[in-house]
């Protein structure tokens, strides 16, 4: 009852000024812009349309290969509504002004002249072709070179799997083409569960950063304190109310972008609803922190400041800790396998540079300024930080988990970190929630106002 | 005073703000229908001594009880209504929705809210703005819903500090009567005022606190009278042997038509009146003159309370 109403008190709070109502259009309004994103198949002769129209913009520029032009002809494919279960066959068409400009292309050793460049060719801008066959078919006119190409089957095994070109604002057509899968999984793991997060994260500290020194104002303190409730009651329950103003932010962005991509792709990956419960848990942190703050100052303005300096700083405790981690898997993989290469690899980040140098030199400070004296004092703190790094870490497995395949989830970078499991997460993070709002619910209960 | 059911003890109370000791030593009881007024000059410790009662402020030594439990637990305030001086009531409230929540918050139902509130609010004259924004309410308006905050759940105790601020003269004279109602129903009202005329008029006990230490308490009968001073008159054109009262050995003063005398004990006054009768006088007028409350109030806080500045009596015109 009383938990209830301090809940209703705190929505007209956050209602008051118009905060929620425009949060809720700002968060309507990336629902809105997902929703915006269509998928449409491609088909194979759209594959082809870009690598062949830049080659024969190259011809067009080389006084050589005037009048030369590629083109794709006489496309077939024997099941046009699921262009994923077709066969396809086509003719691979080289016409030119003269005959010798053909000669000329077949000395150039990358150009699709012959069968296997042309099925070398093929497999690059048209990936998810199996079985890919050229032939070369005999007399046509000295200045035309014909392929007869065939593919039967396609890697893909679903429609999600099958590359599609995405438009952004219901008509822009994004200069990309992923697959079903990859494009969902790109809208719900960057542009929601990433940069939504981060806004929704963002605004809430802020918003929420009032609520607490607003009751500790003189004048208003003593009217709460006189109603008959304990003061460390009031602390939380006032705690959950700002919670609950996040939770209402991020259930309507969350569940908002789920739905529209559901209805928009057919695809409902469930565990993107985990986001809802992640990001809360990831906010409870922050908060726990504002009301800290708060209970011993009284001002908004210091509990968003250090509500920030907090965020980033568990955010590079947890991002240390991870690579250390990460650091000593590759040295005891090195331990274990002396003699052996390892798998050194050409690095394509600096995640991959750190194992590299670690391979080489596993004395070699983390970043190249971290040194190794400092792992375990790292560590240490690490121990009893709250898990907030960790949980983004899960926020983008999970998504993952629940939309790409093990091959695929295999590839992608969120499979590479290592995770810490829920009880230790969930364990932290909560005794941190308990010692810092036990430390603001002390302070608040001995204080006199 | 009979049949006392004390509902407010403190004793010995002490509260020190680090170099301020706001109370010492404060023993005190209320008992139940009684107005209890506390007066004090700025900063002499009366609204930390209701703070204290109410667990706003922690005390530092002593005891403080209210309804029986040690002051500061939480259930006990279901029972106590409390206006704040300088109170801030959330502005997203309307007066009305503030009651519904602080409603909730003393565990009062729906039904008793929805009849409750319109009633209290009708008693303190805002009913009409119940549904506006707190932001549009003056200051007098606030201070209406202040008390009816206070009072609208049935409390047994009502603690107001300062009540009729900001309040005008209608008003006030309404919230007086409110008041001596409330009393009537059995509550116990414990009011901080620098308005002593009202306290006057409505305090059935009244204590005097000066830099954090009890320096008067008791009726306002008693804390007004002056013994064994009285005026006398008498009729036209008489006039009271002055020199015979002074060998008396009593003290005389002409003021217009009348004469003060102040005579040793109150019973002594029967001299002078016999002197007046073997002298053939008229006795027209006599009283026992009482001082105001302000008269004792500013003969017993002289001196200055903690945190205002030093004054000297001359400087006040003092008495
Ligand atoms: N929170 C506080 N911190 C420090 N000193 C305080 C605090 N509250 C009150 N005091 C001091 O305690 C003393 C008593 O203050 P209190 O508010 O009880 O006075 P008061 O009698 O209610 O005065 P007024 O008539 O002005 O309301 C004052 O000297 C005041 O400065
Ligand atoms: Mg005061």
């Amino acid at each position: 009852m009383q938990f209830l109403a301090f809940l209703k008190d705190s929505l007209r709070e956050a209602r008051n000024g118009w905060v929620l109502q425009a949060m809720l259009v700002l968060s309507a309004i990336l629902v809105l812009f997902v929703g915006s994103i269509s998928f449409t198949p491609t088909t194979v002769a759209e594959v082809f349309d870009t690598p062949l129209s830049l080659m024969n913009w190259g011809f067009r520029n080389d006084p050589n290969f005037t009048g030369t032009k590629l083109s794709i002809e006489h496309l077939e494919s024997t099941n046009a509504q699921e262009p994923w279960k077709a066969d396809y066959q086509f003719d691979f068409v080289i016409s030119a002004a003269k005959p010798e400009q053909i000669a000329r292309l077949e000395e150039k050793p990358a150009f699709p002249a012959n069968r296997g460049r042309v099925e070398k060719f093929v497999r690059q801008a048209a990936p998810f072709l199996e079985n890919v066959k050229a032939k070369l078919i005999e007399n046509t006119p000295a200045n035309e070179r014909r392929f007869h190409v065939t593919s039967q089957g396609t890697k893909a095994a679903d429609v999600t799997a099958w590359p599609h070109v995405a438009k952004v604002f219901f008509a822009l057509e994004i200069p990309l083409t992923l697959s079903l899968r990859a494009g969902v999984y790109t809208i719900e793991n960057y542009i929601v569960g990433g940069a939504g997060a981060w806004i929704i994260l963002f605004i809430s500290v802020i918003m929420t950063s009032g609520f607490i020194p607003n009751l500790l104002q003189k004048g208003s303190v003593d009217l709460a304190i006189s109603k008959p409730i304990s003061r460390w009651r009031l602390l939380v329950y006032k705690y959950l109310g700002g919670l609950s103003f996040t939770a209402i932010l991020t259930t309507f962005t969350v569940g908002g972008s789920w739905l529209v991509i559901g209805l928009r792709t057919g695809m409902w990956n469930n565990n993107f609803l985990l986001a809802i419960p992640l990001i809360l848990a990831y906010f409870s942190i922050l908060y726990a922190v504002s009301t800290f703050v708060a209970v011993f100052t009284r001002s908004a303005i210091v509990a968003i400041l250090a509500t920030f300096l907090a965020w980033g700083l568990f955010f590079a405790i947890g991002r240390v800790n991870r690579d250390i981690e990460k650091r000593e898997q590759t040295v005891a993989e090195q331990a274990a396998n002396p003699t052996g290469p390892g798998n050194l690899k050409q690095p394509q980040n600096l995640d991959d540079l750190d194992e590299v140098m670690a391979r080489i030199d596993p004395d070699a400070p983390l970043y190249r300024f971290f040194p190794k004296s400092l792992f375990g004092v790292a560590k240490a703190v690490h121990t009893i930080s709250p898990r907030s790094y960790q949980i983004d870490l899960w926020l983008d497995r999970l998504i993952a988990q629940g939309i790409l395949t093990d091959e695929e989830l295999k590839e992608s970078k969120s499979n590479t970190s290592v995770l810490a499991g829920w009880l230790e997460i969930s364990g932290v993070t909560l005794g941190f929630l308990i010692v810092i709002l036990g430390l603001a619910c002390w302070r608040f209960e001995t204080r006199s106002y | 005073m009979s049949g006392q059911e004390p509902v407010i003890v403190t004793e010995q109370l002490q509260k020190s703000y680090g170099e301020v000791e706001a109370l010492k030593r404060v023993s005190l009881t209320v008992n139940r229908g009684e107005i209890f007024g506390l007066l004090g000059q700025n900063g002499a410790g009366k609204s930390t001594l209701i703070k204290i009662l109410l667990g706003i402020v922690r005390k530092t030594e002593g005891s403080a009880t209210l309804l029986g439990e040690p002051a500061g637990r939480s259930d006990v305030r279901r029972r106590v209504g409390y206006l704040p001086e300088d109170h801030q009531f959330p502005q997203y409230h309307t007066g009305a929705s503030l009651l519904h929540f602080y409603g909730q918050l003393y565990g009062m139902s729906r039904d008793d809210r929805r009849r409750k509130i319109p009633e209290v609010l009708e008693t303190v004259g805002i009913r009409k703005r119940m549904d506006s924004k707190l932001r549009t309410y003056s200051k007098g308006m606030k201070q209406r819903l202040g008390i009816a905050q206070a009072i609208f759940h049935d409390p047994d105790v009502i603690f107001l500090d300062e009540p009729t601020d900001g309040v005008d003269p209608v008003g006030r004279k309404e919230l007086r009567e409110l008041f001596e109602k409330l009393r009537d129903q059995g509550r116990t009202l414990f009011v901080n005022s620098h308005l002593l005329q009202e306290v006057e008029l409505v305090c059935t006990r009244v204590a005097i606190l000066q830099r954090g230490e009890i320096v008067r308490l008791g009726t306002v009968a008693d804390l007004t009278r002056q013994e064994g001073r009285f005026v006398i008159g008498l009729a036209p054109g008489q006039e009271l042997p002055a020199d015979e009262v002074i060998r008396l050995g009593y003290r005389l003063e002409k003021a217009g038509a009348f004469w003060e005398v102040v005579v040793n004990d109150p019973t002594d006054i029967d001299r002078v009146l016999e002197l007046v009768s073997a002298r053939g006088l008229k006795l027209r007028h006599l009283v026992e003159k009482k001082q105001s409350l302000e008269d004792v109030f500013v003969r017993e806080t002289d001196q200055n309370a903690p945190g205002t500045d030093e004054r000297s009596r001359k400087q006040r015109g003092g008495r």
